[in-house]
């Protein structure tokens, strides 16, 4: 896999290259600073599967670089199964280039600000009496209510996905995983 | 029986140009349709430099001479004729009771013989000749019979664009080709144009008004249009820098806010940035948030937002050349030789300096600021501080701690108002 190294060793000179970017070890993210797990000092870009659809999305839509960079982000990753999933071939033809629009508006959709855990969306469905809205880069926004023990995320066009694994640290954000691709509502 | 009723058009000089108000608009500026932008009044059309020597003798006589380089106040106008089918060619010119149009210039395009004529002082057509051969007859129709489309006003001081069919519009594609999202011709094609010289045919096609605000010709670059696509062409060696396919939307600057999408609002995210005012109120479609003036209806500004607008690939316009990198992003985004980096709401964009093209979307900015005492924007609820930054600032009943773009913020749990900036993490 000499590609995530390579996005690796990227990512720490631009993680050292910006100066002020305090880990918890207080040193600037590399390897050698000893943090129990890798994850935390690779990128997102970095530690998801290259191959993944998602990836592969993410580089069509010229959003690779994106989770490679400062963020924080939480990002909900669709399984492979999940694009399958998706109705009438929309999951091949999200990826030709005329369709660029909108495989970004999905994808951002499926990027949330900041690093946000399984517990904070929890503790906030709890807090908000079953419920809780959740933004997105995108604009649009997701709605998280507990189903059965796990956390189900309803999206604008009345979809839902559920979280199926989550809290993978990395230097910029967290990566959940989710069994369905997120669609936000058609624009206009 | 001639097409070109040139003798008449001095005639037609002679009668509209008493009648043409303030600028005086010289007709030697009678190049392309499209008035030109800064182009000082050269004639670079290839039409329409014959007219030019042609109008310049006479108009010497009139009070519009020296307005000649202020091309863009032409008091010119033409109709155009549309060819619906290829056996309907126009050839009429003259027409009873009206004073007969005159080429002001002639241009290809693809198999079609655009004539562009001045039918009055307000309108500007193009009569387009699918097949030579086929126009022979004359139409003796009084004009408003005639299938003829406006091709661009003269209102409000500037040109206005028509489409061949009379909306306010960029441009038609030619017929065979469907409108599609990038632009008329097929998209394979597009790509391969990047490195070719700029095709003959769009040497003169100046870019719509509505568009030249945002892309201007400077001395490294030019710019023109043609068939959806808005061409970004090197000076030295007239060879295609980069295209962006101008299709997509065609609501732009200057045209009318369709009314049907009058209901659609900006979504709720982007309202803090785009509030309504009295001067401008904010509407959302094909993935751009449009400014409206509320007395005309007309867009006065265009913003895309990251889904449908600047993507990957595409050219940074011309209003976005300054640095503009919101200020907790300026230490970890600098401009180099290798990359620039440009702020438009939703995303800071990695530019290549040298081609101006969008090469990767560096950072995600959620679109809704945050502001000192405003409330807590919706969907924040959950906790999202960082890793590095958690175990300092956490939620207790007494203070809550989001962060947005770049900074943390403390927020009031009671009221849910933003209470202070807390600190910038970039």
């Amino acid at each position: 896999m000499t590609r995530s190294w390579l996005t690796l060793g990227a990512a720490a000179l631009a993680i050292a290259a910006s100066g002020c970017n305090g880990t918890k070890d207080g040193g600037n993210g590399t390897v050698a600073d000893g943090n129990e797990s890798g994850g935390e000092n690779k990128t997102i870009a970095a530690s998801l599967d290259a191959n993944s659809k998602f990836v592969q999305a993410a580089k069509a839509a010229g959003l690779d670089a994106t989770l490679a960079g400062p963020g924080p982000y939480t990002v909900l990753v669709p399984s492979d199964d999940a694009f399958a999933k998706l109705p009438d071939g929309m999951g091949d033809s999200l990826m030709k280039p005329e369709s660029k629009a909108e495989l970004t508006r999905i994808l951002t959709y499926h990027i949330l600000p900041g690093t946000i855990l399984v517990d904070d969306i929890g503790k906030a469905i709890d807090q908000g009496d079953g419920k809780t809205v959740l933004a997105t880069m995108g604009g649009d926004t997701l709605t998280a209510t507990k189903v059965g023990g796990n956390i189900v995320l309803t999206d604008s066009s009345g979809g839902k996905a559920t979280l199926s694994g989550g809290d993978e640290q990395a230097s910029n954000g967290v990566v959940h995983h989710v069994d369905s691709v997120l669609v936000p509502k058609k624009a206009a | 029986m001639k097409r070109f009723i040139l003798a008449a058009g001095v005639a037609a000089l002679a009668i509209s140009a008493p009648a043409a108000a303030k600028p005086g608009g010289g007709h030697g500026g009678g190049h392309a349709a499209k008035a030109q932008h800064g182009g000082g009044g050269q004639a670079k059309a290839r039409g329409g430099s014959k007219q030019h020597a042609q109008r310049t003798a006479h108009a010497s006589k009139q009070r519009q001479a020296p307005k000649q380089q202020h091309a863009q106040k032409q008091q010119h106008t033409m109709r155009m004729a549309q060819s619906h089918g290829p056996s309907k060619a126009h050839a009429k010119i003259k027409e009873r009771g009206h004073a007969p149009v005159v080429k002001m210039a002639e241009r290809k395009h693809g198999n079609d013989r655009i004539r562009e004529v001045n039918r009055d002082r307000n309108t500007r057509v193009a009569i387009r000749d699918h097949n030579r051969d086929a126009d022979r007859f004359v139409d003796r129709r009084p004009s408003r019979d005639r299938d003829v489309r406006r091709f661009a006003n003269y209102d409000g001081g500037r040109w206005i664009d028509r489409d061949f069919a009379g909306n306010r519009n960029v441009g038609s594609c030619p017929p065979g080709l469907a409108k599609k999202h990038n632009g008329c011709l097929p998209p394979g094609q597009a790509k391969q144009l990047i490195g070719n010289r700029l095709p003959l045919a769009y040497r003169d096609s100046y870019l719509p008004v509505r568009l030249r605000d945002y892309y201007r010709d400077n001395d490294d670059y030019y710019y023109r249009y043609g068939d959806g696509y808005l061409y970004r062409v090197n000076r030295e060696n007239n060879l295609i820098a980069a295209l962006l396919p101008m299709f997509g939307s065609a609501l732009g600057l200057g045209t009318q806010f369709p009314t049907a999408y009058s209901n659609y609002g900006v979504p709720p995210y982007y309202q803090s940035f785009y509030p309504d005012t009295r001067d401008s109120y904010y509407r959302y479609a094909n993935g751009n948030v449009y400014g409206i003036d509320p007395r005309t209806g007309l867009i006065q500004d265009v913003v895309p937002l990251m889904a449908g607008g600047y993507g990957v690939g595409q050219l940074l316009p011309a209003g976005y050349s300054a640095y503009n990198v919101p200020y907790q992003y300026r230490d970890y985004y600098q401009d180099s030789s290798d990359a620039y980096y440009r702020y438009a709401p939703g995303a800071i964009y990695q530019v290549d300096p040298r081609t101006n093209l969008v090469t990767s979307v560096a950072s995600l900015l959620t679109p809704t600021g945050f502001a000192v005492g405003q409330p807590l924007p919706m969907g924040y609820s959950a906790y999202n501080v960082p890793y590095q930054y958690r175990s300092q600032y956490y939620d207790t009943p007494d203070s809550m701690y989001r962060y947005n773009n770049g900074y943390i913020y403390q927020v009031d749990p009671t009221t849910q108002l933003i209470s202070a900036v807390i600190r910038a993490i970039v």
